[in-house]
């Protein structure tokens, strides 16, 4: 490509991006525990519920069970294979929710200031200092745990982080100079708000997004783990949470998904600090 | 008079730690169809406000207009709603500000920038707005206009930008053109370059222009008519030779001795000194008097007293100063 073309900052942070190792491998671990989300049910077709060899099979003691059963004897393999899905959709779907009302929240009361910042302000305090898991907790069982429910009780806890990142984005670019010619052009308020400050707003609340995801997924293993998942559905956090019990005695059914998770969560945020990077100017050496 | 643009008695205030500040305080002036406007002042001196009240821009929540009435085209802006001004900005008054630099949305192309006003006022589809894009660009003299319309701000130099923003404003045929100091952050060959290009846009489309800027050579190249203001109220106001030529304030003398190089007018012009003692004072420290009394060489106990009115001092040519009310006789009042 020639070196002088058109170049976007959406290309110039990928070209940052690319050449950060952390960053890759994390992007790398994410691309096959998605691809085993997507594809792994077809791959390895066994129902995490089935109860296929005795209980507490340990790994490597039944062929059926490569890596053992759980205390009822459902397939550990199976049960991983299957819980990547609605772990990464919670974790995903949740953090788009927080970022969603946070974005919101935060561009009109960094917009308008005066009033409007205040009331908003305060609404986001107020849930700020509400605890999150304890919040969350009460929003699930007053509705019946589902993996619906755990997503939205999770992005309704998380937003607020978001909001006062964009808020403080808004507030930052919106006396830039660019701001007052788009108003000298005569764009309306939504206009200058969503077509003008936002892009530029993005990039720091992209990476907290992703950050968002990580925190999301061990917010579904926490609250699974409390038992407040939606029974019919294997996710990794409910795979730890039905076994929490017998801990002592069978090693393998809480680490296999906990080092799903860890894994998961890793690759998220190493994929977060990199877009970090990648985004911030200051941290580029050329 | 019929002007195209007409501010009478124009007064914004703010609220700031000190109190409420009058940031403008009376100001009047007009412009006609194809005549270039220059306002000179130093820093604070209300000249970029004038520019913000004129566009409804004066910002929320601090500023307030609170009074006179900025008529244009007969009507008056200051009592449109938002939509209306809406329509008005960057379709019938444009503005390009200071800062090329970061005047420019840095995530959209050039051509995206341009293309937008079209889009939002004259109803243009993609394609069309396209097209008048590239026209402009080429009109503002954007070498390889074709290609640089899909690239970025950062890929132009400042001079450049100031090319894009001017594009951006003109591409609606606005009848005024408000330039806030275009030229202060650019090299002195390109400020000539891009004066030029707004004299050859007047000259080719009649757009007013109302040239904003500190700078004395500016107005000399560039003005039919100057308006110099102090401390949120003009002092001074006439054709541009009579100014330079002429001047009757002592703060628009003391400007002009600030050009060293300016050898216009006779005798009294020729000071030694080539600054003005002292700075604009606070603007919540005006008294009752003229603001540039603690600044002038010739002031006289009441200037410290009273605003003086204006006072003809030629054709068109008014300044606000006591040296040229009618001298001894009627001072007791």
């Amino acid at each position: 490509m020639d070196e002088n073309a058109a170049r976007g900052p959406w290309r110039e942070a990928w070209s940052v991006f690319r050449r950060n190792y952390a960053a890759l491998i994390g992007l790398a671990i994410l691309g096959l525990v998605l691809t085993v989300a997507i594809a792994g049910p077809w791959i390895y077709p066994v129902d995490p519920f089935d109860i296929v060899a005795a209980p507490k099979t340990a790994p490597g003691e039944d062929a059926d069970a490569i890596l053992g059963t759980d205390y009822l004897g459902r397939d550990m393999l199976a049960g991983l294979v299957r819980g990547g899905r609605p772990t990464l959709m919670v974790g995903f779907f949740a953090a788009m929710i927080a970022t969603g009302i946070g974005i919101t929240m935060g561009a009109l009361g960094g917009y308008y200031g005066g009033k409007v910042d205040a009331v908003l302000g305060r609404i986001t305090e107020f849930f700020q200092v509400l605890p999150a898991l304890l919040f969350a907790m009460v929003l699930v069982m007053l509705f019946t745990p589902s993996i619906v429910t755990v997503t939205f009780a999770i992005g309704f806890v998380a937003w607020t982080s978001m909001a006062r990142l964009t808020r403080a984005e808004f507030l930052r670019i919106r006396q830039l100079e660019y701001v007052r010619a788009a108003r000298a052009i005569g764009s309306s308020d939504s206009r200058i708000i969503w077509g003008v400050i936002l892009p530029n707003a993005l990039p720091p609340i992209i990476v907290a997004a992703t950050l968002a995801t990580g925190t999301a997924i061990l917010f579904e293993a926490g609250l699974s783990f409390l038992g407040l998942s939606d029974p019919n559905v294997m996710s990794w956090g409910m795979m730890i949470g039905s076994n929490r019990n017998y801990l002592r005695e069978m090693w393998w059914a809480v680490t296999f998904p906990g080092v799903c998770i860890f894994l998961t969560v890793l690759a998220i945020s190493l994929v977060g600090d990199g877009l970090n990077d990648a985004f911030n100017p200051r941290l580029r050496t050329r | 008079m019929g002007a195209l643009l007409e501010i009478e008695n124009l007064q914004v205030e703010f609220d700031t730690w000190e109190g409420r500040v009058r940031v403008l305080d009376g100001v009047s002036l007009s412009v006609n169809a194809g005549e270039t406007l220059g306002i000179v002042g130093e820093s604070g001196c209300g000249k970029s406000m004038t520019a913000l009240a004129i566009m409804g821009l004066v910002p929320r929540p601090a500023g307030h207009v609170t009074g006179g009435s900025v008529r244009f085209d007969g009507e008056d802006l200051l009592k449109a709603n938002e939509a209306r001004l809406r329509e008005v900005r960057g379709h019938r008054i444009a503005m390009i500000f200071q800062e090329p630099m970061t005047s420019l949305n840095p995530v959209f192309t050039v051509g995206d920038q341009v293309a937008e006003a079209a889009r939002l006022h004259l109803g243009l589809t993609a394609a069309q707005a396209r097209r008048r894009t590239i026209e402009m660009l080429k009109a503002v003299h954007i070498p390889e206009a074709e290609r640089r319309i899909d690239e970025y701000p950062h890929q132009f130099s400042g001079g450049m930008r100031q090319r894009v923003m001017i594009a951006m404003a003109l591409v609606c045929e606005p009848q005024v053109l408000i330039a806030d100091e275009p030229t202060t952050a650019l090299d002195v060959t390109v400020q000539a370059q891009i004066f030029d290009l707004l004299q050859e846009l007047r000259d080719t489309r009649g757009t007013a222009i109302v040239l904003i800027t500190h700078d004395m050579g500016a107005i000399a190249e560039m003005a039919d008519r100057v308006v110099v203001m102090y401390a949120g109220r003009k002092v001074e106001e006439g054709a541009v030779e009579r100014i330079l030529g002429e001047p009757a304030h002592p703060y628009t003398r003391g400007l002009l001795a600030c050009r060293p190089q300016l050898k216009l007018g006779p005798g009294a012009v020729r000071t030694a000194l080539q600054e003005i003692p002292g700075v604009v004072p606070p603007l919540h420290l005006l008294g009752r008097g003229c603001a540039f009394a603690e600044r002038c060489g010739e002031a006289m106990p009441r200037c410290r007293e009273q605003f003086p009115g204006e006072s003809e001092v030629g054709p068109g040519h008014r300044a606000s100063c006591w040296l040229l009310e009618a001298p001894e006789g009627r001072r007791a009042a």
